[in-house]
């Protein structure tokens, strides 16, 4: 996990402190947390499956503890342990595959978030089954950003825009006294051409996309048209496909954006909705492959259309 | 010169300004919109050979056709700006004091003011004089070489004319 | 024949070459006292070739001195400051380090390099109007 981040922050010379403090610290977290490098607490703990717990750094017990209960709240929508299906189709890698139904059903057996043991006073995890795999992809970067407001809040810091790998986390607003001006990624900008479809204004909130456009198999969607793309559906075995071309989520919590905006996403509109609806201080946004923008009550009226190809639903 | 020849020897000079003005597109380009200014070879031969009047035409004429056949709009801005600055110049130092520059220095001179007509145009276009300041000194010293290599080609130009067309010059 | 004259060096060709070196300090003395140019001023970064942020520089008020540091991957890192000064690379962990010791940047079409990281910060010269974003989500 090499993110790509750029921060913005706006102070006197302090701020470079605080902002080498921030990501040091946003580094730190990608090391303990990251799927590759080997000394990597959940490349230990995946090692360890079936065979025994391990110990691992605070912070990563908390996400995966985080983790879990999103996996809980979404009855699965959100599950860690869909390493072995995401290794099965490859699609980050450089040899993606469409897996046979057999394959994928061996592989499914070994995704269930229930089996993913906790011991709080320890601090260790262990994971059921053999083979069994954990993948923080979908949560760390979220976890990571929240880190790098507090070190910057803690510094005084009182207007920034950081982009960490595509999320874009505020605080504050724009200096000049206007909220930070945020555009929602268009999900088929290759074709359309237009870098975004609306644009929002958002001041102390985090805003998350989560789509189909992101990583995908090119040459079977340049053969077929069809897309098979990152974002599993832990039921199935395969690319979620409730409809939804990209989903965004705009929360005071990274962690919170960064996990809703996949369980949204493999969710579905409708289902997804009305979880949202029921969490405090969350908004969201959902892209249908028909080009229709569903938004939350919160948001109404406050996108800022940029690109006719879409239609906005109120 | 009769009128006929004077007409064709003119239409020539643009054709070989036109194919320099192509030729210099592509050089690469050290500031925007600055082109080196070796068509205006083509109008210090002019100017020694007819005057003032038909150098300016030459220059006209060039700058209007040369961007357009070359698909730029724009181009004509920046053309016409550095030619006809540079051809006033180099009209007023060959006509009026001859006896104290050299051709070398004339055709500086209009390297020179050519250059700067094409950075206050690209100022215009940007908005700003920061882009004079920042693109005049690179651009001096380019206008320097290409004033001097003018001169020496305005130079054999003007002599195989007089040797072979019997030319006065 | 009358040409050969023409030739040799003469005194007005000095007086050329003397204003193209006043041309030249003034040019330098005008960048210097100059303060950021903020007419349709759009400051852009890249990295490998990639445009990954642009903002615009505020046309009234005071321009506010920011920092923004940008991670290129594999542990490399450029920080660009922003102030009314211009556009300078402050700190950077290439080898060379010759970003950091470019000169301020206040003009579209000058831009700063730090070529280890692929990674270019440059001003150009139009604003993108009411479309124009602080950065996008993807």
């Amino acid at each position: 996990m090499d993110t790509i981040m750029s921060f913005k922050v706006f102070g006197d010379r302090s701020a470079k402190k605080a902002m080498n403090k921030a990501v040091d610290r946003v580094k730190e977290i990608e090391e303990h947390m990251s799927s590759t490098y080997k000394d990597s607490d959940i490349v230990k703990i995946n090692k360890a499956a079936g065979i025994e717990p391990v110990k691992v750094h605070d912070d990563t017990f908390y996400v995966i503890k985080k983790a879990l209960e999103y996996g809980q709240l979404s009855d699965g929508a959100l599950d860690i342990t869909i390493k072995p299906i995401a290794e099965l189709w490859g699609i980050t890698s450089d040899n993606p595959k469409v897996p046979t139904k057999e394959e994928i059903d061996e592989k499914l057996a070994l995704v269930d978030y229930r089996k993913v043991v906790l011991d709080e006073e320890n601090k260790t995890v262990f994971l059921e089954e053999k083979g069994m795999g954990i993948d923080l992809g979908a949560i760390a970067k979220g976890f990571a950003a929240d880190e790098a407001v507090r070190i910057l809040r803690e510094a005084g810091v009182e207007n920034a825009l950081l982009n960490l790998g595509g999320n874009v986390i505020t605080i504050g607003g724009n200096p000049d006294g206007r909220p930070w001006r945020i555009g929602i990624q268009d999900p088929r900008s290759q074709e359309t051409g237009e870098p975004h479809l609306a644009i929002i204004g958002v001041a102390d909130a985090t805003v998350v996309s989560s789509g189909d456009y992101e990583r995908y198999i090119e040459e079977v969607y340049e053969k077929t048209g069809e897309r098979y793309h990152h974002i599993f559906d832990p039921k199935t075995g395969y690319p979620a496909d409730k409809g939804l071309m990209a989903s965004t989520i705009i929360s005071g919590s990274s962690i919170d954006a960064d996990a809703l905006s996949t369980i949204l996403f493999v969710m579905g509109y409708e289902e997804g909705f009305k979880l949202i609806e029921k969490l405090d201080n969350v908004e969201a946004i959902a892209v249908t492959a028909n080009k229709e923008v569903y938004i939350t009550e919160g948001l109404k009226g406050s996108l800022i259309q940029s690109n006719d190809n879409y239609r906005i639903m109120d | 010169m009769i009128k006929t020849r004077k007409i064709t020897m003119l239409a020539i000079i643009i054709s070989q300004a036109l194919v320099l003005h192509y030729i210099e597109g592509f050089i690469p380009v050290l500031a925007p919109g600055a082109k080196l200014g070796l068509a205006n070879i083509m109008t210090m031969v002019t100017l020694a050979l007819f005057g003032f009047k038909e150098a300016m035409i030459v220059v006209i004429i060039r700058s209007v056709l040369g961007p357009l056949l070359g698909g730029s709009i724009t181009g004509i801005l920046y053309s016409l700006s550095g030619g006809i600055l540079s051809g006033l110049v180099m009209s007023v130092l060959y006509l009026n004091f001859p006896s104290y520059f050299s051709l070398m220095g004339i055709s500086t001179a209009g390297a020179v003011f050519h250059n700067i007509g094409q950075l206050l145009t690209a100022s215009w276009i940007f908005g700003t004089l920061g882009i004079l300041y920042t693109y005049l000194p690179v651009l001096m010293l380019a206008a320097v070489v290409t004033g001097y290599f003018n001169g020496l080609v305005t130079r054999y130009i003007l002599n195989y004319l007089g040797n072979k067309l019997d030319i006065k010059v | 024949m009358i040409m050969d004259k023409f030739m040799k060096p003469k005194i007005g060709d000095l007086f050329i070459y003397l204003f193209i070196v006043v041309l030249i300090g003034l040019s330098l003395l005008g960048l210097r006292t100059m303060s950021i140019d903020r007419s349709n001023t759009v400051v852009q970064i890249q990295l490998d070739g990639k445009v990954i942020d642009s903002y615009e520089i505020s046309q009234e008020g005071e321009i506010e001195a920011r920092e923004i540091r940008v991670d290129s991957g594999q542990g490399g890192y450029n920080i660009v400051r922003i102030s009314s000064e211009g556009i300078a690379v402050i700190d950077a962990n290439c080898p060379d380090k010759l970003c950091v010791r470019s000169p301020n940047i206040k003009v579209p079409g000058q831009s700063i390099v730090c070529i280890p990281h692929k990674f270019v910060v440059r001003i150009i010269g139009e604003s993108q109007g009411d479309n124009a974003v602080d950065d996008t989500a993807s």
